[in-house]
């Protein structure tokens, strides 16, 4: 009942999306398929041997758990992600991209990008909020929020051209902003104004 | 569709899929996937949060790619999103849905949309997943999978708050995908118990309740099988889970709302389980069409048939089981076999045939087909001889042998043979059935040789 119970069993190590494909998702796939086998063989030796080899089991799920894949899945973060401001900017000029084919189903008067910075410490996210407010055509106030530590900061800044490049030229010149203020571009999306 | 009070298919489908757009940074997981392709490395990770109401609107009813706004839906607005709470050690409030409002043919409309699992989020989700202990009972209705209770016992401040609009509008929808569709069917039975009109719609929902409760007599009882639409595809694995005593809304295969559909994939896979492929099975029907779609008798025993071929083994899963079921297996199998083969066209077998029927007719027609059908008829006795604990060994040249003689010289008698011996297992059935179909076929075998 238990084994049919729980197809999850792979996704529990990080076995889902493209990386269930590589080397590593297939090794990880191997150990879980394996471990029935262990467990019975180490069971066996444990009771016709020695008692010891009851706890390779526990060793073999340590070790396979510590290969999973995905491992930065998880509940949230609290550290910088990026490197450089260079990283930075390819991620986030590539979810410009990502986001750029909604613009084509907008109708909507005002466009205005949602944009998520994040910043290690009180001070730095201070610092940012203050110079988005002062300096860039904001299309709602700047709100700042606390979350394990760090904190992040949201902002959303009118679109005056839907033109990719001119959002792309935008979306450079906040990461700018952002690391000048020791903190990063996190999270990006086109929206409009809907009317409710 | 519009002068009822139900969803469309497609709308429902939409309205379950936008759920996951609550979590955070699904818009750019789905992103990704859409433009790349679910299998594509590097996909950006949402994170165990609530996500923006604004990026929520703009994607269920806004510019969204898979948007109401691409149905006959406009008028929807969202009224507000909500978090749900998973798992256990490490418990992640997250984004777990919305409530939508509409206006259509005077009648108003609120809709509540459950998110399913999601992974990538960690392990939250997946623990209540795998809480499939009992110890949680829901009020009236009996026990209730532990995962799912809790997540839904998070989700009743809201169920409070939108409670006297619920009552107040025409009809409640209550939709979700695979663990949103369990949790939908808490979700629906908390706010009729407490007075409003409602449909259900699930698709690849988890069992929820326990059979030794009636969950499926309840869900009736409460909610109206008439109320509840679940869509599910036959090779699905997360609907045949958790396995007995829990037990879906609507088990019945024959009932008109339990929407079996076939799988894109033809063997169970978590591909058959994701929302997009339901969407695609399902757009642009009605309920009409789905029904007059939904997975027949035929098919399942068709792929009964083309899971035997394809494995040795196939059978093998099924030593120890009721002799019952496993002769409903061997049944199947040989009525696959019959519909796949047009040497059979004008054959028609109905849910009546038995067992010792079809052997006869499998043994004297496959005979004639090729060397190929032979074959499988010689590995069908050796597997059935082996489901049933007998350890015959068939050869080749031993079938042949039979099936010629069977064919050529004594068809009337193996006719009659067989209709002696139905009837035979037919009236002393409660002895031992093993023992007469072994021995029927051995006789048949014996006598023509």
């Amino acid at each position: 009942m238990g084994v049919a119970n729980f197809p999850y069993v792979p996704l529990f190590f990080g076995l889902y999306g493209g990386e269930r494909y590589t080397v590593r998702g297939k090794l990880v796939y191997a150990l879980i398929w394996f471990y029935p086998i262990v467990t019975i063989v180490c069971l066996y030796l444990a009771w016709k041997g020695h008692g010891y080899a009851s706890i390779v089991p526990i060793g073999y799920v340590i070790a396979a758990w510590n290969l999973r894949v995905n491992k930065d899945a998880g509940l949230g973060r609290n550290k910088s992600r990026f490197k450089s401001k260079d990283e930075n900017l390819k991620e986030s000029l590539s979810m410009v991209e990502l986001h750029y084919d909604d613009v084509a189903a907008m109708h909507g008067d005002k466009k205005y990008l949602l944009l998520e910075f994040f910043a290690e410490t009180r001070e730095h996210a201070q610092d940012l909020r203050d110079n988005i407010t002062e300096n860039e055509k904001i299309y709602s106030p700047v709100e700042m929020q606390e979350s394990d530590g760090s904190f992040d900061v949201k902002s959303r800044i009118l679109l005056e051209s839907t033109d990719k490049q001119a959002i792309n030229g935008m979306v450079k010149h906040l990461v700018d902003l952002a690391w000048k203020n020791h903190c990063e571009l996190s999270r990006l999306s086109i929206l409009e104004e809907l009317t409710r | 569709m519009s002068s009822t009070l139900a969803l469309s298919p497609t709308e429902a489908a939409l309205i379950a899929n936008n759920a996951y757009f609550t979590l955070k940074g699904w818009e750019d997981t789905y992103k990704f996937q859409l433009k790349y392709g679910d299998s594509a490395k590097g996909a950006p990770k949402p994170v165990a949060a609530m996500e923006s109401f604004n990026v929520v609107e703009k994607n269920v009813v806004g510019a969204g790619p898979v948007s109401l706004a691409k149905t006959g839906l406009k008028n929807a607005t969202v009224y507000e999103t909500f978090p749900g709470r998973t798992g256990v050690y490490g418990r992640a409030n997250t984004g777990f849905g919305y409530v939508l409002q509409f206006t259509r043919s005077f009648k108003k409309h609120l809709v509540v949309a459950v998110r399913g699992t999601r992974p990538e989020i960690g392990t939250p989700d997946l623990v209540s997943d795998a809480m499939i202990g009992g110890g949680r009972a829901m009020s009236g209705v009996g026990p209730i999978h532990a995962g799912f209770y809790d997540i839904y016992k998070s989700l009743v401040p809201t169920l409070m708050n939108i409670q006297e609009m619920a009552n107040a509008v025409d009809v409640v929808h209550c939709v979700g995908h695979s663990m949103g569709g369990a949790v939908a069917n808490l979700v629906a039975l908390h706010l009729k118990l407490r007075g409003a009109n409602i449909k259900l719609y699930t698709f690849a929902a988890p069992r929820v309740g326990t059979s030794v409760a009636r969950y499926d007599k309840k869900c009736d009882e409460i909610i109206g099988n008439k109320n509840i639409y679940r869509v599910s595809h036959n090779c699905d694995p997360v609907t045949m889970i958790p396995i007995f005593p829990y037990i879906h809304a609507i088990p019945d295969i024959k009932n008109k709302n339990n929407i079996l559909l076939a799988s894109p994939i033809e063997h169970i896979s978590f591909k058959n389980h994701s929302m997009d492929r339901y969407c695609d099975t399902i757009r642009g029907k009605n309920w009409q069409t789905l029904r007059s779609e939904k997975i027949k008798e035929s098919f399942l025993d068709k792929q009964y048939f083309t899971s035997w071929i394809a494995s040795d083994n196939f059978l093998k899963q099924y030593i120890g089981v009721e002799l019952s079921i496993q002769i409903s297996i061997l049944q199947r199998v040989l009525r696959g076999a019959l519909w796949l083969s047009n040497v059979f066209t004008g054959v028609i077998f109905t849910g009546i045939a038995t067992y010792l029927d079809l052997l006869a007719h499998v043994l004297k027609k496959m005979y004639k087909i090729t060397n190929t059908a032979t074959s499988y008829v010689a590995k069908f006795i050796r597997d059935s001889a082996m489901l049933l604990g007998m350890g015959v060994e068939i050869t080749q040249s031993v079938l042949e042998k039979l099936f010629r003689k069977l064919v050529t010289e004594m068809k009337i008698m193996f006719k009659m043979a067989i209709a002696t011996a139905n009837k035979t297992v037919k009236a002393v059935a409660s002895v031992d059935p093993k023992i007469i179909l072994g021995g029927a076929a051995l006789a048949i075998g014996f006598l023509h040789l």
